[in-house]
């Protein structure tokens, strides 16, 4: 299983808090893993607004049913990112059926909003993003390119395979070789 | 490295890695959902499967420079947050004791704290279901938790309305309402837990052809729910049906119950 950090074992005591009606312990979640969280959403949706209610949503999601983290599924952050990449893909997959009828396009400028501005992140975070991305670069192209459509572009393993060309075996067989690498150099295990 | 697998985890595995990046199509999804409830909620395979891969797929979420929040981000959140505030003194206290109290490390639960919250959840559902008769939660069991008063105040009410659903096995489920109102409780009895870390979602319906809406996520503990939800004031059909983690913005599996109000 997952072996719990410092900082998972923190998110969980406020997991608890929040359980409680805390809501400085829900503002403190949401402090934390906030910018993450609208950044994946913002990548996905390429809408600064609506990622920012993705994830708003997300959090809320938490506070109305906090039994529905299980702290041996893995970390709080796991789970948030996860409800976030949810909704985020749901989102883009109901507006991209709506565009094909009115073949509109995302305004471009949408995804550039907020360019410049900095934001400080804690530090078990800013090691962690650092360790994903060595462990990124060290994925073949291949793989990892299947896994970014994925998991960023919010296309399923049919559209890639379309997409690229290649046998659905072949998108399968890098998505899963790509998440067995992602895993094995990301997740700390116990035991 | 890869790690030995128990045998029949290998198409779960390929399944569960599709579906936390979000690849895995409707019939793809279907099939992770059987395999999983296949399995059964005590499979310490899929379990680790789903955690670890989770996590990494977090990873990939983490990989991305912050994003900056809007300036009132937090306190429309928190303010959403407290308008849902009373989301449940009974939720909460089912929370408190399966989860809190016991440290959130997925122990079982002290005796007690068990009795408390099955007596909770059989007393909401009676009183739910004796709603319209004469009998409330006031001829319950005597040691009403305090959590339980908002929920029986509110099916106390005699404009209170309950819609339940047809019986699945030994599942019992209802929504105690008030018409023209929005605040709502769903109680029910030996649900069966989702797999997978999924969660039950409850949607309405205020025209039969317009869209199902969300009203709320629940997860049933040892069995039982008492939560609070939130439904159309003209609502017309109610539904429940399983969805992923933090819940979905319209259904994306087939109802597991539903009823017309």
């Amino acid at each position: 299983m997952v072996a719990p950090s410092h900082h998972d074992a923190e998110d969980r005591e406020l997991v608890l808090r929040v359980a409680q009606g805390d809501d400085d312990a829900f503002r403190e979640l949401f402090q934390r893993y906030g910018p993450a969280a609208k950044a994946l959403a913002q990548r996905i949706v390429r809408q600064s607004f609506m990622a920012e209610e993705i994830s708003q949503e997300a959090f809320l999601g938490l506070w109305r049913s906090p039994s529905a983290y299980r702290a041996e599924r893995g970390s709080v952050r796991g789970w948030l990112m996860s409800a976030v990449h949810h909704r985020a893909v749901d989102y883009v997959r109901r507006e991209e059926a709506q565009r094909r009828r009115a073949k509109e396009e995302a305004d471009p400028s949408e995804v550039g909003e907020d360019v410049g501005e900095v934001v400080v992140d804690a530090a078990d975070l800013v090691e962690q993003r650092a360790r994903v991305r060595a462990a990124l670069a060290e994925i073949p192209e291949k793989q990892r390119r299947v896994l970014e459509m994925m998991y960023y572009e919010s296309k399923t393993q049919a559209m890639i395979a379309a997409e690229l060309g290649l046998p659905l075996g072949t998108v399968k067989s890098r998505t899963l070789l790509g998440m067995r690498r992602l895993r094995t150099m990301v997740v700390e295990v116990a035991g | 490295m890869n790690r030995d697998l128990t045998p029949g985890h290998d198409r779960v595995e390929e399944l569960i890695v599709a579906d936390v990046l979000g690849g895995l199509d409707m019939a793809d999804r279907g099939e992770l959902e059987a395999t999983l409830t296949e399995h059964g909620p005590d499979c310490e395979e899929c379990a680790r499967l789903l955690a670890e891969y989770t996590e990494a797929a977090a990873g990939l979420a983490l990989a991305l420079d912050p994003a900056p929040l809007s300036a009132d981000a937090e306190d429309r959140l928190i303010g959403a947050a407290r308008a849902n505030a009373n989301d449940g003194p009974a939720l909460r206290l089912v929370a408190l004791t399966g989860e809190a109290r016991d440290g959130g490390t997925g122990a079982a639960s002290p005796a007690v704290v068990s009795r408390t919250r099955r007596w909770l959840a059989a007393a909401a559902v009676a009183a739910c279901f004796a709603v319209g008769g004469a009998l409330f939660g006031y001829s319950l069991a005597p040691r009403a938790p305090g959590g339980t008063s908002s929920f029986l105040a509110f099916v106390a009410q005699p404009n209170t309305r309950v819609a339940a659903f047809p019986s699945a096995g030994q599942a019992a489920l209802a929504v105690a309402y008030r018409p023209g109102q929005r605040q709502a409780w769903i109680v029910g009895s030996s649900l069966q837990k989702p797999s997978g870390g999924r969660t039950y979602e409850l949607w309405y319906q205020t025209d039969p052809q317009g869209p199902m809406r969300r009203a709320g996520l629940f997860q049933p503990v040892h069995g039982d729910v008492v939560a609070r939800v939130a439904i159309g004031p003209d609502v017309q059909a109610l539904a429940v049906s399983i969805e992923p983690p933090g819940g979905s913005d319209a259904p994306t599996t087939t109802p597991v119950f539903i009823t017309t109000v």
